[in-house]
């Protein structure tokens, strides 16, 4: 039987700095974690892969430092052994190549992580199907590049493995989306707590840009997956996107929607699971300091639930008609109101929030185009909405003079046609500033 | 015929050599089994007992969709195995007894 003041199951970001923090404060700690090394799975071989492969990005490298604090006398890590049973006591049960030990503290801390949430539809246990993330842990842990991928699924971790896959020179063939580029805001509050921290929504806006820069062909609101086997071993993947049926042929398709809290030793434990109605996931009942209602028991990291408490904040100008929108839009979202539309520019510059909604125009012209705006873009198209915006601008003539108002028209729907407003707008905008139409108009 | 592999091919040299059904792998030091055997070809890694194709899905030792025979103990998640030099992988077909060998 080993002894310890505390045993933490799982070397993850939340289980490392656990181990660090209670071994500064005098602590013996015991980790557990059944991967060959430390890391858990934002940071999984952090401590041989930052080196060698950049790509990963500066986030992952970040992991490090976390790694390094583990090497304190009051801190034992055991690698490649799996917890499979935690009793009152607490004890756990750990086995190591057929091997079975129990260890046993006062105080157990639960942190291992969370899992992806799997994608069924016909053919997903198919030979080259898979999810994003397991595709992500051979790229982290063994350096090996998917062959002309296809992303499948919605969540930033999806446009996250992209980019990484971009920079590491195996683009993926294309990027299958079953949400709309809307939900991504409503979405932001959903993000695992390292995705958050790591990656702000505006930053995984800055990674839809580097997708579009590098061409790869997305395909929005999809559905009806279906995977099958093609002659030569590869994956025929068939979906409806925008109503249009649709076929891609890969080697390997790679899906994600997101990921649930890893529950197994939890409930082991016999702590008590709730239903997370957020978070579409079922999750320990614990209090504000992980305490799990067991004595001596404990649960932090992702394993205790996915959902930060934070809603993602959107800045608009006060009385505007942004807010006026935002409110209605975004009721999930926290809306921080401001005097004045500098002030919206640099709270976002600072990260002290996630968006923010104006004018196109002022959006391009004071932030966007500037050096403070150059990691953001445009979230989405025209927002329409006859209650707060109105049925948008027009050209005044005379009442009655029906000839000259169809003449304006008239002209304006040449132009647009013939293409001739585009290249004048272009030459201007890097978006559409002619603006949609209410609905019916 | 043998699918080709669903990765490109690492720079890093693939020093340590296992075998899969008798043929040869290579395979790079820290390599998971599962990682080795995605490395060399597209091929699945068993099949269920209705005789469905399965190969390593979520690499974290979660779906156990990667259990193959090493060094002739059958049901091991080969995405939690890091190789050795030598190791002796096989495929496996259908059920395993849970003490080991083989019913078929
Ligand atoms: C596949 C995957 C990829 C991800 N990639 C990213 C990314 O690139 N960037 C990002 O910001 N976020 C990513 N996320 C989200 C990320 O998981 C979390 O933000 C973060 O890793 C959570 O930290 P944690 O310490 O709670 O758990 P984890 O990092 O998951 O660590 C849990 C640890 O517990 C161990 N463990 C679990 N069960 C047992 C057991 N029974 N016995 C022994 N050990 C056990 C695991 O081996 C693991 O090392 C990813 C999530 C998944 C599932
Ligand atoms: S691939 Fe899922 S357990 Fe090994």
């Amino acid at each position: 039987m080993t002894e310890a003041d505390l045993i933490i199951i799982g070397a993850g970001p939340a289980g490392m700095s656990a181990a660090a923090t209670a071994a500064r404060g005098g602590a013996r700690v015991l980790i557990l974690d059944e991967q060959p090394r430390p890391g858990g799975q934002i940071y999984r071989d952090v401590g041989v892969a930052a080196k060698h492969r950049p790509w990963l990005g500066p986030d992952y490298a970040a992991g490090a430092a976390l790694l390094e604090a583990l090497d304190h006398d009051g801190i034992r890590i055991e690698t490649g052994v799996t917890v499979w049973r935690v009793e009152v006591g607490p004890r756990v049960v750990w086995s190591r190549d057929g091997v079975s030990r129990i260890a046993q503290a006062p105080q157990l801390l639960i942190a291992t992580g969370a899992q992806e949430r799997p994608v069924p539809f016909p053919g997903w246990t198919l030979p080259g199907v898979m999810p994003a993330g397991a595709a992500q842990v051979l790229m982290k842990s063994a350096g090996l590049l998917p062959r002309g991928a296809v992303l499948a699924g919605s969540g930033p971790l999806l446009y996250l493995v992209a980019v990484q896959l971009i920079d590491a020179g195996a683009p993926p063939r294309a990027l299958v989306e079953t949400q709309r580029r809307t939900d991504l805001l409503r979405a932001a509050r959903h993000l695992p707590r390292g995705l958050r921290d790591a990656a702000t929504l505006w930053k995984g806006l800055g990674l839809l840009r580097r997708i579009a820069a590098a061409g790869i062909p997305r395909h929005p609101a999809a559905s009806g997956f279906r995977a099958e086997t093609a002659s030569d071993g590869g994956i025929v993947f068939s979906f409806t996107s925008r109503g249009r049926a649709q076929r891609i042929e890969t080697p390997l398709l790679l899906t994600h929607q997101g990921v649930v809290p890893s529950t197994h030793m939890s409930r082991s434990a016999g702590v008590e699971h709730v239903w997370d109605h957020v978070q579409k996931a079922v999750r320990p009942a614990v209090d504000g300091w992980g305490a799990a209602g067991v004595p001596g028991i404990h649960v932090a990291g992702d394993g205790a639930g996915i959902a930060g408490a934070e809603a993602a904040r959107v800045g608009v100008q006060r009385g505007a008609k942004h807010q006026c929108y935002a409110e209605k839009t975004f009721p999930d979202a926290e809306i921080v109101l401001y005097g004045t539309q500098e002030e919206v520019f640099r709270d976002l510059a600072l990260g002290r929030i996630d968006a923010q909604l104006s004018d196109s125009l002022i959006a391009q012209e004071s932030f966007l185009s500037t050096e403070e705006g150059a990691d953001y873009t445009f979230l989405d198209g025209d927002h329409i909405d006859v209650e707060c915006y109105g049925e948008g601008v027009g050209i005044a003539v005379r009442k009655g003079d029906e000839e000259l108002a169809r003449a304006f028209s008239d002209a304006i729907a040449a132009i647009r046609e013939n293409g001739t407003y585009a290249a004048i707008n272009d030459a201007y905008f890097p978006f559409d500033i002619y603006g949609g139409r209410p609905e019916g108009m | 015929m043998t699918p080709a592999s669903r990765f490109l091919t690492r720079p890093e040299p693939q020093t340590l050599r296992l075998t899969l059904d008798g043929m040869p792998v290579a395979a790079r030091p820290g390599d998971t089994v599962a990682a080795a055997l995605l490395a060399q070809s597209g091929d699945a890694f068993r099949e269920t007992a209705s005789g469905a194709p399965r190969t390593a899905y979520c690499m974290m030792g979660v779906c156990f969709d990667c259990l193959v025979e090493i060094d002739g103990r059958p049901n091991t998640q080969a995405c939690m195995t890091v190789v050795r030099d030598g190791m002796t992988v096989r495929r496996q077909a259908g059920l395993r007894p849970l003490e080991g060998g083989r019913d078929d």
